[in-house]
């Protein structure tokens, strides 16, 4: 009776709402089979066996419901009608992912074969039944994760991979429905790891799928899959770079080459550039992409007089090329780290900061300024320039877009003082700071004092961090990164009276009504609260100052919070300097004290054994991890709410 | 109505924490009765079990070795190391992560049909 279900004639959804009743049905049967339960030893194998034959029956019959109808045909659907077509085909590979669990390898085989048998008839002189083939693909498609590290699927494979499928497929005069394309596109970007173990058979694919970008509507998945296939087959591919640069040229002079799907294909490129075994040989490649992109370049500016928001656009593309080359450039994850030694950094010259090398870096230097430069005030420009540097940040080695630091904060103090996304500015700051506080990379002391000497001016401008929430959020948490190696930069800095004002901007953003600005305050206070340099007792000395200064004005701000002030989601954030300060300073208690000493202070709610009962618990907790509990305690007395939850 | 109970760990999502903020100041500006927000919460409860059992249909895989796993009073807990997500939508990147803690319970109650 289910087989007969499953077999209803018409297309599911649109035409008939039966099939898709089955679905439980067969995926719990498949998982019953997988550890049967309540079942006799001895009865086990023949209930499998039966089990797998139903199942595969099953698989074959759904196979058939799924296959796509002709286009005349589905026009005549609604969106919902075709919506639902789609949902029931994730069902059907959500179904095929299970049942694999328990047929294995035959199912492999049983799809690959209906793919041969389907070309095979073309052979004998038949039409190809191009909405079989998609269907086998497509289950095909929802098993690439099934697979282990050296499967015995692999043969079956190979024999896909072999067929005259794909370049049947490459041969765009020939007729076939487009949904086969996209399909195919999709599959092999599923199955980089395969084409990682058998390299040979990437020529194939890879002319398929170059072929495909060419068409708008295979550009984006066909680019995606180029971009996966070179990202895990890199080393392989070495050898292909003239040919991927060749494609690329008549690819980009398409009138309808797709922004994404170039920007992934230069990424695909640079990601095999990056496999090159020496760095002068990086070069030509690299000349030649950053050609293409130059060339986009050329074109903004020829534009952008008559037509300044196509111009734009442009601008905004190129730059996202530019970001794509330098995420493909950098060292993959999985390579060896060598740990720095003494004085890292220091050392000969890299190929990439002299000559030919640095020639390379000052071209996309050039870009990027000439870009940004003709629309300056366009903070879209200036995000993307942004996203272009933080390619460099992540890298250890040196690198085309691993820029020096100089260069980096003069692009971004420069923006900053024409008054455009300063928050890009910030956060581009705060990203370049955390990468050069790791071991090993180069002291960038002088730099954090330019961006300390806008985080001061920003301060004095705003006055109340709540004039700017975003604008407050980004200064602090610039702060932030200061921390962990270059406090130094704010201890020394004079006159000290400026520091103080700082300090006083991120007490105040204690109580500014966004949660992330107040969450960056927390953070902040509780690194000073608890930073320790016991082996440089002049620095050491100075923090201290600062902390004693602001000492009893934290312990009042974290009292108003937790006491009613913060919502009850940021109660936890607070908590965290003020166990940080019970754990480190000798004058936690008289602070809280004296804060908690004021009449109706956190709230008129709380009597004054309360508060009394508060400081004794968390003092003796001494800053451990059940401060959290008391603090939400008194939270709650504080508001007065009576429910808790 | 039905006087079933439903879990209450959905309210420790963004939405519930958000909506729980939201009720907080309500209350504290004497727009709403504690009553009252503990009724929002509680069908909030049963609106979100109804919502993700019935409505929604996203899916995702992900992928990783099992570290550790646990049952304990019809909950589970997995901690997963080296984890990828996968997403069915082509556009979206898979996410990875070095570790996931997965707590589970059971959609359905004892006793529920």
């Amino acid at each position: 009776m289910l087989h007969g279900m499953v077999k209803v004639p018409g297309y599911p959804v649109a035409e008939e709402e039966i099939s898709g009743t089955t679905f439980e049905f067969w995926s719990s049967l498949a998982e019953f089979l997988l550890d049967p339960e309540n079942v006799a030893e001895s009865d086990i194998p023949s209930l499998i066996a039966a089990g797998k034959k139903e199942i595969m029956q099953a698989i074959e019959e759904f196979w058939t419901k799924i296959q796509i109808p002709p286009h005349t045909e589905s026009l005549k659907w609604t969106k919902d009608l075709r919506d639902g077509f789609t949902s029931f085909r994730k069902d059907v590979a959500d179904l095929v992912e299970v049942a694999y669990g328990i047929l294995g390898l035959e199912l492999f085989d049983r799809l690959i074969s209906q793919v041969i048998s389907a070309l095979a008839n073309s052979q004998a002189g038949g039409a190809v039944a191009w909405e079989q083939i998609e269907a086998s693909l497509f289950c095909l498609n929802s098993l690439s994760d099934c697979l282990g590290d050296e499967p015995e699927e692999d043969e079956s494979l190979k024999v896909l991979f072999r067929s005259r499928l794909f370049n049947i497929l490459a041969d765009f005069g020939n007729q076939i429905p487009l949904r086969v394309r996209q399909t195919a596109v999709h599959m092999i970007g599923s199955y980089a790891v395969f084409f990682e173990r058998w390299a040979n058979f990437l020529p194939t694919v890879l002319n398929f799928l170059f072929v495909a970008i060419s068409t708008p509507a295979l550009a984006r998945n066909a680019s995606k899959s180029i971009s996966s296939l070179c990202s895990s087959c890199r080393s392989t591919l070495t050898s292909e770079l003239s040919v991927f640069l060749y494609q690329y040229e008549l690819f980009s002079a398409t009138p309808t080459a797709d922004d994404i799907a170039k920007e992934r294909v230069l990424c695909a490129i640079s990601y095999v550039i990056q496999a090159l075994p020496s760095e002068s040989q990086k070069l030509d490649s690299l000349g030649r992409i950053l050609g293409y992109v130059d060339k986009d370049a050329q074109q903004f500016l020829t534009i952008l007089p008559q037509h300044p928001e196509a111009a734009k656009e442009l601008g905004v593309s190129t730059l996202q090329c530019l970001v794509a080359i330098g995420k493909g450039l950098q060292a993959p994850d999985d390579i060896p780290i060598i740990l720095a030694g003494e004085g890292g950094g220091q050392g000969p010259p890299s190929f990439w900061e002299q000559e030919s090398g640095l020639a390379i870096q000052r071209r996309i230097l050039h870009i990027i300024q000439t870009l940004v430069g003709s629309l300056a005030e366009d903070g879209e420009m200036i995000d993307a320039a942004c996203a272009v540097f933080r390619t460099g940040f992540a890298e250890t080695a040196p690198g085309p877009f691993v820029f020096p630091p100089r260069v980096v904060t003069e692009f971004l103090l420069e923006r900053a003082n024409r008054g455009v996304r300063v928050e890009t500015v910030l956060s581009t700051a705060s990203t370049m700071v955390s990468s050069h506080s790791l071991d090993g990379s180069p002291d960038i002391s002088t730099e954090v004092g330019f961006f300390l000497e806008l985080i001061l001016g920003l301060a004095e401008r705003l006055q109340n961090p709540q004039e700017d929430p975003e604008m407050s959020q980004g200064l602090v948490e610039f702060i932030n990164r200061l921390f962990s190696r270059y406090i130094t930069v704010i201890v020394h800095y004079q006159p000290r009276e400026r520091i103080e004002m700082l300090l006083w901007f991120v007490m105040n953003a204690l109580q500014v009504r966004e949660t992330l600005v107040k969450k960056a305050a927390c953070t902040f206070w509780a690194s000073l609260v608890s930073f320790a340099a016991d082996d440089r007792p002049e620095l050491q000395a100075s923090i201290n100052s600062f902390v004693h200064l602001c000492g009893p004005a934290l312990a009042e701000k974290l009292v108003w919070g937790i006491g009613g002030g913060a919502s009850r989601s940021e109660v936890d954030s607070l908590t965290e300097p003020l166990k940080k300060m019970i754990a480190r300073q000798v004058k936690a208690k008289t602070w809280l004290s004296a804060s908690l000493s004021r009449n109706g202070f956190p709230s008129p709610n709380l009597s004054e054994k309360d508060k009394t009962v508060f400081l004794n618990k968390i003092m003796t907790l001494r800053g451990k991890r059940g401060t959290n509990q008391i603090a939400k305690e008194f939270w709650l007395s504080s508001r007065g709410s009576d429910f808790a939850c | 109505m039905s006087n079933q109970n439903y879990y209450e760990l959905y309210r420790r999502s963004c939405i519930g924490v958000s909506l729980m903020d939201a009720l907080d100041d309500m209350i504290s500006r004497g727009r709403m009765t504690p009553q009252l927000a503990m009724k929002i919460l509680s069908n909030f409860d049963r609106g979100i079990a109804e919502v993700l059992a019935s409505r929604v249909k996203a899916t995702l895989s992900f992928k990783g070795h099992l570290d550790t796993y646990r049952f304990c009073d019809d909950v589970w807990t997995f901690l997963v190391t080296d984890v990828t997500f996968k997403f069915p939508q082509k556009d979206k990147p898979s996410i990875s992560t070095k570790k996931v803690k997965i707590v589970s319970c059971n959609s359905k109650k004892p006793g529920e049909q």
